[in-house]
């Protein structure tokens, strides 16, 4: 009990002491002594899987930017469960239409090589991330930008987008192509993060060992699938990191991690655990696991362009059919969350009670097959997923929801390995309901919607286009405050609990499991842990 | 004319010399066998899984997918006296429709590997000359490539993954062995007295190898075949492990295994003990039969 | 080939031994040329039928074509042959080859030098190989003696059934019981009685970069496991056979006690076709590591191609894979020499 409130205790105050030194002085009440019982120094060993890349435009991936979000500091952060938006290094994010913004930065920031962090550097690694043949995965986060078409292609137009300007040295300017209000939740993600001249200079090298502005930077190159090593950066201009180092220790497998974890030879598992060991994982780290909310979202979409699928009373059926609390507690030990909306809970703009027909009600779902007409006879419902990443079992587990619920017969179809069955889905050429997985870039509802539901949305497989939920989108954008494009968005969101182009299933919970000397452990779905707050007790 | 007629004749009576001789190796083998109780035992244990996987439904009359989500993971009891799996699937009745992969992947690949293995062997040692070294160069190849690794990269080419691709990758990769057995074999007789015998009467190509020189390759090959048995059906397990064998909704005791094994500490150790117990005893049988039978084949040993 | 390896060559040509290696070495070109052209077209009708790996990169995003041709230029996959099933995109395969020659494997998706990457792998593997060569040396050979002196007993049945035990069990559960037991039970206690670093690290979860051979002991033990029956089998046959010899006999009747006549004369004999079958599973031993890698941490060069077989990196995989080959036919080649040299019965031909 005494651990516990200690530990609520740890996590309040840095909270609070993170807003309080990013938003420039507001005053926040906290409570508990200056610095708590975190002691300062020593060596953090983090579990993490070999990234693909780490510097920052290129860190797509959720290991890559783990790492990256130790070596970066961005504009701004998002703080909390409920991802509050405080600034880091943005002193104001403001526009009057919402397509013109002006980004003032604090002065006096340098990265890691002595380089000063100005708007240069900021518009350099823009033009960087999305110039095409530099092939950086944070590319699509620029797309909303003026001029980003000119730096597509094999032999771009230009390099720089005619969208970003420089004001003065920490002054910038942003012009989207389109109004978009959600335009500074976006900044906090990796791909917006400022980069040094002498990266710029030569990418590829600087991914081996970044030069960043964050709390930690490099020891030494990235040791390949051994160990990124980070020493606490004394130089940073936020608040300084507890820790001396921060070593992240690269695993092939999660199973070997958590066998190390258990016997104290890595410190945290800071997003996920192999999913059969939480159970025990609760008994033997008890407070010391936290089980997150995570933004991470499973669906099954369906191909509203083939019949019988296009009659949205059968997508509705098939939604009332399925008993997600049973499959995430079959399945998930009962960890996830089941799903009752198309965007999480807790997210901004987001509710949890959108979705009517997410409702297990196997007596309605009947009634509504019937009101469309029934099953096709014999007709095999087809449901896909990618092969080998251990999608069958829940997937079979629809299956077998349908077929008892809605007697619909069922047929697996999983044979795809990832590559083709993205490139077949985004051809709409797969012949019944699908797996569909969204983690979102940053917290705002839309991100859920335009991408994924939109007319020509960039990840729209699903064939669902519904002018009066684009035009709905397009009143979000056109918002004046952020808390209103939410809502708006979320007048949007409706249209799709009605329609049903997609199923929602369940909500995905992170597991952040560590040693009994640590605290200060801190998440959200959005940043993960925040490694300049944890600590080692005293 | 009658000279050749009765040399003929006696060619044939060397030839019918040479099956006897090995018709009698056979005999002795079957006679030594059936004194071995871990021959026996063996033997008993490949019946009982072979009647599994062939006719399941005398084993059991559940079926496997019919799996009520609300009986998940539940340890046995009298109504599922392995327990049930994570969506509520009797595992029993996965366990004994699970051996019929695990069969079909042994005989089938064997069975293959035995066919090419034994005529790349025979064309190579009987042809010698470029017909010899080609078949080398290609059986270097494949004998050469790690058979994980190289079954790694086969069926990831692959668009599926089934009982057969599995089988295919298996015998792709696995002739080389047999064939240098049965190459080195027909070398070492095709310059025997009897053989060149039979030639000089004028015996086919065809009837030289497959009555004179074969059969005394066929002891060596059945033994090595014998433990191929035991090895594929391990290995199926690991590519199921490894995430590139057979896929589920198929039942095979590898995919079982290796989905139960990351329960074993979590207080469902039935989900691994039952088919790692079924797929060990079956991959023991074949070995230690294989085992058995070369002792039985090598009258040196005896 | 500049002068004086010409000069080699013919200076080689007078010695049989020469004339054998040349002629052997030759051999070898086909073999890896057939080897290269059959890991090419693997890799590329995988691409043609499972779809371009550049796509997965994006996951559930869909990316925009150009963004979709930049990645496909990183994977070299923006060849339009790999839109054609079937198709063995000869001319990518005759690049390859080109630059082969010229020292340069490719580059994975991350365009780091295929080189660089088997710089990386290749220590540790070869470490653990050699270290699951002593191991099956040491526990394999001794079993064998002890099964072979008396065929039959009840010793001879413990180690079969005991070793083909080990082979019977699937090598992924061996693995994870012995870390399991061996590592998180034991290994955690040793540290918390504060045993010596060279001890927590022989019986360590993962691979430790501080303890670069310690901590390889335990997978190597699991890696041994798989073909311990077989040399266990090989001593416990080769010995039978060597003890009913003529030499065996002619010692003992001159009177050499037992333990001579079998540590001297009839084991040292008995070894040769084990060090022999040994020396050939070197190879396989530094791939067949795929699983022992996988749950001990080892970045080994079996990981390296299971991953990169994952992500569809045509380049690592057929040269890495062609590397293996070659080590294969290498250590052959040596064995068959050190064979003859050892054995004068034998004649290289």
């Amino acid at each position: 009990m005494h651990i516990r409130g200690g530990l609520r205790a740890a996590i309040g105050l840095s909270t609070a002491l993170l807003m309080l030194a990013a938003c420039g002085g507001t005053p926040q009440s906290s409570s508990g002594p200056e610095g708590g019982d975190i002691k300062d120094g020593g060596d953090l060993r983090v579990y993490i899987g070999e990234p693909r890349h780490i510097v920052a435009s290129n860190a797509g991936e959720s290991e890559g930017s783990t790492v990256a979000r130790a070596l970066y500091s961005g504009l701004i952060d998002y703080v909390g469960d409920d991802y509050k938006i405080v600034n880091v290094m943005a002193d104001s994010i403001k526009s009057t239409d919402n397509k013109v913004w002006t980004i003032k930065l604090k002065g006096g920031w340098a990265f890691h090589n002595g380089e000063a962090v100005n708007s240069d550097a900021y518009i350099r690694a823009w033009n960087a991330a999305a110039y095409a043949p530099n092939a950086q995965l944070g590319s699509h986060f620029f797309e909303r930008v003026d001029g980003y078409a000119d730096l597509q292609g094999k032999e771009p137009k230009a390099k720089e987008m005619s969208g970003l300007k420089k004001v003065d040295d920490t002054t910038f300017e942003v012009t989207l192509r389109q109004p978009f209000a959600g335009f500074p939740v976006m900044l906090g993600y990796v791909a917006f993060m400022p980069m040094a001249q002498a990266c710029a200079a030569d990418l590829k090298a600087c991914d081996e060992a970044p030069i960043g502005n964050g709390p930690f930077k490099m020891d030494g190159k990235w040791e390949h699938k051994q160990q990124v090593k980070l020493v606490r950066n004394n130089d940073y201009k936020g608040t300084k990191a507890h820790l001396d180092r921060l070593t992240f220790k690269i695993y092939d497998k999660i199973e070997t991690a958590y066998n190390d974890l258990l016997a104290g030879n890595i410190d945290i598992m800071p997003r996920r655990m192999p999913p059969a060991k939480v159970p025990e994982a609760r008994v033997k780290f008890g407070d010391r696991l936290l089980d997150k909310p995570s933004p991470s979202f499973t669906a099954v979409a369906i191909p509203t362009y083939l019949d019988p699928f296009k009659d949205k009373r059968i997508r509705q059926a098939m939604s009332m059919a399925i008993d997600r609390k049973a499959i995430v507690d079959a399945v998930y030990q009962g960890r996830y969350t089941p799903a009752k909306s198309f965007s999480p809970p807790g997210f901004p703009g987001g509710r949890d009670d959108t979705c009517k027909y997410c409702q297990f009600n196997p007596e309605k779902a009947k009634q509504l097959l019937a009101e469309a007409g029934g099953w096709p006879a014999g007709k095999k419902a087809e449901l896909w997923f990618n092969a080998g990443a251990g999608h069958d079992v829940w997937m079979q587990a629809v299956g077998d929801q349908l077929k008892r619920n809605l007697g619909i017969d069922y047929e697996l179809k999983g044979q795809l390995q990832q590559p083709e069955f993205l490139a077949t889905a985004d051809a709409k050429k797969l012949t019944g309901p699908y797996r569909s997985a969204w983690a979102p870039d940053y917290p705002l509802n839309e991100n859920y919607l335009t991408p994924l539901f939109g007319t020509g949305g960039s990840s729209n497989r699903t064939g669902y286009s519904n002018p009066e939920f684009d035009a709905r989108i397009v009143r979000g954008d056109n918002a004046k405050l952020l808390d209103e494009a939410g809502k708006l968005y979320g007048e949007a969101e409706d249209l799709l609990a009605e329609d049903m182009p997609s199923i929602p299933l369940w909500f995905d919970k992170a597991s952040v499991a560590f040693g009994e000397t640590v605290t200060g452990v801190e998440y959200n779905g959005v940043q993960g842990v925040n490694f300049a707050r944890v600590g080692f007790t005293k | 004319m009658t000279e050749q007629v009765e040399s003929v004749i006696s060619a044939d009576r060397s030839a019918q010399a040479g099956i006897e001789r090995s018709a009698s190796l056979w005999a002795d083998a079957w006679r030594d066998l059936r004194r071995r109780p871990v021959a026996i035992a063996s033997a008993v244990v490949i019946v009982l899984v072979s009647s599994m996987a062939a006719f399941p439904w005398l084993w059991t009359r559940t079926d496997p997918r019919d799996c009520p989500i609300q009986l998940s993971k539940a340890t046995p009891s009298a109504a599922h006296i392995f327990g049930t799996n994570e969506l509520g699937c009797d595992y029993y009745a996965m366990t004994i429709y699970g051996a019929r992969a695990s069969i079909i992947v042994a005989l089938v690949s064997t069975s293959l590997v035995l066919l090419v293995g034994a005529l790349v062997g025979m064309a190579a040692g009987f042809y010698g000359g470029w017909v010899d070294s080609v078949l080398s160069r290609l059986a270097d190849i494949f004998f050469a490539l790690p058979f994980l690794l190289g079954a790694l990269v086969f069926l990831s080419m692959l668009r599926s993954h089934s009982v057969w691709t599995i089988v295919l990758a298996f015998a792709v990769l696995g002739w080389p062995p047999l064939a240098r057995i049965v190459r080195a074999s027909v070398l070492a007789t095709k310059n025997m007295d009897y053989v060149q015998a039979a030639r000089s009467l004028g015996a086919s190509d065809r009837r030289l190898l497959f009555r004179h020189i074969l059969p005394n390759a066929a002891a060596p090959a059945i033994v090595v075949a014998t433990i191929l048995l035991g090895t594929y059906v391990a290995s199926e397990a690991t590519l199921s492990y490894l995430g590139i064998g057979l896929q589920p909704p198929e039942i095979s005791w590898g995919i079982m295994i290796a989905q139960g094994q990351s329960y074993v500490t979590s207080g469902y150790p039935h989900l691994l003990l039952f088919p790692a117990a079924f797929l060990s005893a079956t991959v023991l049988a074949f070995i230690l039969l294989g085992d058995a039978l070369r002792d039985a084949l090598d009258p040196k040993l005896r | 080939m500049g002068g004086p390896g010409a000069g080699g060559l013919k200076g080689l040509e007078v010695t049989p031994l020469g004339r054998y290696l040349a002629r052997r070495l030759l051999q070898f070109v086909p073999t890896l040329l057939g080897a290269l052209f059959i890991l090419h077209y693997l890799m590329t009708v995988g691409i043609q039928l499972n779809g371009d790996p550049a796509r997965a990169v994006f996951g559930d995003r869909t990316p925009s074509q150009s963004q979709l041709q930049a990645m496909q230029r990183v994977f070299g996959t923006d060849d339009p042959c790999f839109e054609q099933a079937g198709n063995p995109c000869l001319t990518v395969f005759v690049h390859r080859l080109e630059n082969m020659a010229q020292g340069d494997f490719g580059v994975d998706s991350r365009e780091r030098p295929v080189v660089t990457l088997i710089a990386e792998h290749a220590p540790i593997t070869a470490r653990l190989a050699l270290l699951a060569i002593l191991i099956e040396l040491l526990v394999g050979v001794t079993a064998g003696v002890l099964a072979g002196l008396r065929g039959g007993s009840f010793w001879d049945y413990v180690v079969k059934v005991s070793t083909t035990m080990l082979v019977a069990i699937p090598i992924f559960v061996v693995g994870a019981v012995t870390q399991l037991v061996l590592g998180v039970e034991f290994g955690s206690w040793l540290k918390g009685v504060g045993a010596p670093d060279l001890l927590t690290g022989l019986f360590s979860i993962a691979y430790r970069t501080d303890q670069p051979w310690a901590s390889l002991v335990m997978p190597a033990f699991v890696l041994a496991s798989l073909s311990l029956a077989t040399t266990a089998r090989l001593t416990r046959t080769s010995l039978m056979e060597n003890l009913r010899g003529d030499y065996v006999r002619t010692a003992t009747a001159k009177g050499l006690t037992r333990n001579r006549v079998v540590g001297v004369h009839a084991l040292r004999n008995s070894l040769i076709p084990v060090i022999t079958n040994l020396g050939i599973s070197f190879g396989n031993l530094l791939a067949g590591a795929v699983v022992t890698e996988g749950i001990f941490n080892i970045r080994g060069i079996g990981g390296l191609v299971f991953g990169a077989v994952a992500t569809g990196e045509a380049a690592t995989v057929v040269s890495v894979v062609t590397i293996l080959v070659l080590v294969y036919l290498l250590c052959n080649l040596i064995i068959d020499v050190l064979y003859a040299v050892l054995d004068p019965r034998i004649r290289l031909d």
